[in-house]
Parts: C-alpha cells; structure tokens; sequence
C-alpha cells in the first residue's frame, strides 16, 4: 500500500524513504535535511507517505511505551492480598481527597509481608528443613530424642535430669573422671586403717605381755611366752589357723584374729576400732594349746 | 484498535515496526536481528507506519 502512495522504484524517492525514518526521530543531519526537504516539496507521494508514517508513529505511541510500574506497587498489593488481608488495606487504598492517611500498623507496611515472603521461598523453607532434620538426627543419635524434650528441661539446673535424656557432656565427664579418684581414695585409706590398727593391735600385745609375766607364775600357765604369737608386722589381720611349735617347751600357738561381717572398707574398720576399744565384745580370741 | 491495526500490517513491514517502536532497539540491532541491510530497515519501519495509519483511518471511517 505504501508502494501506491509513492515511486518506490525511483532512486530520489528511494534514498529519501531511508531518510524519513531518521526525519521522524529528529535524528536527520543537516547535510541530509536539505535534500529531504526538496524531494518532499517536489514529489507529492512522498510528501503523502510523510504525513502517514507521521500518523502512524503517533498512533503506535499509544502502544509505546509500555507501562512503567510505579514504585512500590507489587508490595502494595502483596500488601493488600496477602495472608490474613480481607479487604482493603487502610491507608493504602483509594481515599478521597483531604482525607488524612493513618498511619499503617507494622504488619500492612508495603514490603513488610514482601520481606516476609521473601524468606519463604522454597529453597529457603528446604534449607531450614534440612537444617532441622540434621540437628534432630543428630540429638537422637546423641540419645536426645525430641520428644521427651519439655520447655522446663531446657533450664541450665535442669539439663541432664530430664527423663530419657542422657545425662550431659560434662556431667559425665565429671562422673567418669571422679569414680576412680574415689575408688583409689578409698583403697588408699583402707590400707592405711589396715596398717594402723595392725600397728596398734601390736603396741597392744606387746603391752599385755609385759604385765602377763608379772601375773602368771612359770609353770602354771600353759601359754607360750605372749611375745611371739601377736604376729609380725607382716601377718594379715585375718589370721586363723596352729602356728608352728613355738620355742622348746613343744607348745603349740594357736591364734585366731577374726573380723565378723567383714565385707566393705570403712564398716570393716570401724567394727576393727570398737572392738579393740571395747565397745563390742572383743573378737580376738587366742586360744592355747598344749 | 492500534493493535488490531497493527496485526493487519504486512508481517516484513510490522515486524520492523514492533522492533523499532515497542521494542525501541536501534536500526543495526533490527538490521541484524532481521538480516537486512539499514536502509531496508528504515525504509521498512517508514511504510509499516504509514500502512498502519491508513489501516487506522480506514477504520475510523468505517465506525463513524
């Protein structure tokens, strides 16, 4: 059609047809504007194709450009359509003229729900997800199973008591490293009860020894000299059994030194220490024999 | 109407003329994105201009 209006196979009409574009936009050189100018004032179907091409440049700028979006509109509407938002967000809407504008609460602010939305995004929802299936996996592993958890177990004094859940780090930390202290403690102090009342049960005998001599005429007495069968330093505190023939006089010793119910360390002691002081009936007994 | 209009142009004038006047790219982008030389490019978008208007005006008759 634009062929009818003008010569197109004419070279003058066919350079200034290049030239219209650029004439259109503003954009022609001087040089240029010239020689279009005189084609157009001498060839009236180019003139005709100026004024159309004018027209239709106008036309198409109802078409262009496109729409800018203003600022802020997709968080006014995320804003006005999001979760929870029935109608019409206050302030945000259409409001008449002189009408004074309220101030939005914190929750319809524009952008407030955009930032919202844009942390819950899929790949963000999966990555907290994935987060929290990790750390449950791994308290259940630790034998932390999230269901015996309750919001008073969680205080520091409470930590580590809660029922099903294994005891703390370093609660058990302690606990471990305290058993054998305690244990070596109390081996270490059993030797020494042992040693000392060993100790005294000697001073004792020895003593008892002296002052029997006094007492007992020789010959009456059948027992060997006292001396001897109060044992040596060596001998454990549970002695029983016939001692060997004990000097010349073919007397045999028979010494018995018994600990009843003798079954832990300090219980043990204890009965060891009140019986030597005469608390209980004494369970040292020795018994001579000819 | 503007784009019924402008779907009644010619397909070579009218793409020429979405290129230059939706797209708004310069004539050695359409030159190149078409395979024509500049020129042709001018001259293309000058008459899809003009049929587009004569489509137009032919309309307007028409609905008065």
């Amino acid at each position: 059609m634009a062929e009818r209006t003008h010569n197109p196979n004419s070279a003058d009409c066919i350079l200034w047809e290049m030239l219209l574009a650029d004439a259109l936009d503003g954009m022609l050189r001087a040089e240029d504007q010239a020689l279009f100018s005189a084609h157009k004032s001498v060839c009236p179907a180019c003139a005709a194709l100026f004024e159309e091409a004018r027209r239709g440049r106008e036309w198409l700028e109802f078409l262009s450009p496109e729409p800018e979006v203003p600022a802020g509109l997709l968080d006014r509407i995320l804003a006005q359509t999001g979760p929870g938002k029935s109608g019409q967000v206050e302030g945000y809407g259409l409001v008449p003229a002189g009408h004074v504008v309220p101030m939005p609460l914190p929750l319809q602010r524009p952008g407030f729900m955009a930032n919202i939305r844009r942390f819950s995004e899929p790949r963000l929802l999966m990555t907290a997800a994935m987060a929290f299936f990790s750390i449950a996996l791994t308290l259940n592993v630790t034998g932390v199973h999230l269901t015996a958890v309750r919001l008073a177990g969680l205080r520091p004094i409470s930590v580590g008591s809660i029922p099903g859940q294994a005891r703390s780090f370093v609660e058990r930390r302690f606990t471990m490293a305290s058993t054998p202290v305690i244990r070596y403690y109390d081996h270490s102090r059993f030797v020494y009860e042992v040693e000392s009342k060993v100790r005294e049960l000697r001073r004792a005998t020895e003593g008892s020894n002296r002052q029997k001599p006094n007492e007992v005429s020789p010959g009456e007495s059948k027992q060997a000299p006292p001396a001897i069968h109060g044992g040596t330093p060596e001998s454990s505190p549970q002695q029983s059994g016939n001692q060997p023939a004990l000097n010349n006089s073919n007397e045999y010793l028979e010494t018995s030194l018994e600990f009843p119910n003798f079954r832990g360390t300090a219980p043990a002691f204890r009965r060891l220490q009140n019986s030597t002081t005469g608390t209980e009936p004494t369970k040292r007994s020795t018994v001579w024999t000819a | 109407m503007v784009q019924q209009a402008l779907a009644r142009v010619s397909p070579d004038l009218r793409e020429a003329v979405i290129l230059r006047d939706l797209q708004d790219m310069d004539y050695k982008e359409i030159a190149c994105i078409l395979g024509i030389p500049e020129g042709t490019v001018k001259s293309r978008i000058s008459r899809g201009r003009a049929e587009l208007a004569r489509l137009l005006e032919r309309t307007k008759r028409e609905v008065m």
